[in-house]
């Protein structure tokens, strides 16, 4: 080694002084740089939740149409929809049935103790 | 094999817990920052390096495996990747420049730049080339034995020891005026 150069364990003792001197610094970047790092999170599980939902709406399409894109089935709920809330708008009420011609399971109100007493 | 002391978390992470993903944040952040900032001889660079890292994890997460490597072993590769990727889009750096850029790059933010020795291991870290700054500092700043270094930078032990005999010899040389008197 040439008398210019500094020792091996000069050289790590030098690098361990630095890295204890980094670590020891507590700065505010780091604080600024994790609440970026868990906003990234959020987006990406944010992302992560659209796309899940984006699956489920294109399985369930394929499942109740399958091949059809979705403004197939999405149409006919919305026809089916319509015409079910036109029908129970514009048709009469039907009479309410006779209570009296129902058979209750509901107990009649009697107190078949009363003649024991 | 011991059990990995991540594992758990970055499967809860995969699923989507935020308090999982907080505390795999303040678990490694500040080490991968740290050699990050030593790697790349700048601040704000070093922060996107992290950001990047941390993205990638966020990104793969539901897709982790446990066995093979450690998690905190991948981590470090990502992120000496991530320095690598921006070493590479910078073009090398001779000492010269890199003396020069840490005299102009004090940053208040980073005080420790201003101190005198530390600006000149910087100097000297930069002219290393990149894998060979990443064995120094993956050895002799962060401590890591050679195994496990040379497990998050792909290589072999015996690469691994080359490298860092190379790294050390190119550092004496340029730090001789640091040796004891």
């Amino acid at each position: 080694m040439s008398g210019e150069e500094l020792s091996d364990h000069r050289l790590i003792a030098l690098l361990r002084h630095v890295e204890t001197q980094d670590r020891s610094e507590t700065t505010d970047s780091a604080a600024a740089l994790s609440a970026r790092v868990i906003a990234d999170f959020d987006a990406v599980s944010r992302r992560a939740w659209l796309a899940r939902s984006k699956t489920f709406v294109s399985r369930l399409v394929d499942a109740t149409w399958p091949g059809a894109p979705v403004w197939k089935p999405a149409a006919a709920l919305g026809l089916s929809l319509l015409i079910g809330l036109g029908v129970g708008a514009l048709l009469p009420v039907a009479a309410a049935p006779d209570d009296s011609s129902v058979a209750s399971d509901a107990s009649p109100g009697i107190d078949f103790g009363g003649d024991l007493r | 094999m011991a059990s990995d002391p991540d594992g758990e978390l970055v499967a809860r992470v995969g699923a989507g817990d935020r308090a999982a993903a907080r505390l795999l944040v303040a678990r490694h952040l500040d080490k991968l920052l740290a050699l990050s900032r030593r790697m790349l001889g700048d601040s704000a660079e070093a922060e996107d390096a992290v950001q990047d890292t941390f993205l990638k994890l966020w990104t793969h997460a539901a897709r982790w495996q446990p066995g093979g490597a450690k998690f905190e072993t991948r981590l470090f590769r990502v992120a000496i990747n991530a320095c690598y990727d921006r070493l590479r889009k910078r073009g090398t750096v001779s000492l010269d420049e890199a003396l020069e850029t840490a005299d102009l790059a004090p940053g208040p933010e980073y005080a420790l730049l201003n101190s005198t020795l530390s600006q000149a291991i910087q100097a000297a870290l930069d002219a290393l080339p990149p894998r060979q700054r990443a064995a120094i500092l993956l050895c002799h700043y962060e401590g890591r034995g050679n195994a496990d270094a040379a497990e998050i930078l792909g290589i072999s032990v015996e690469a691994m020891e080359s490298l860092l005999s190379r790294g050390r010899r190119n550092l004496r040389v340029s730090l001789g005026h640091l040796r004891e008197e």
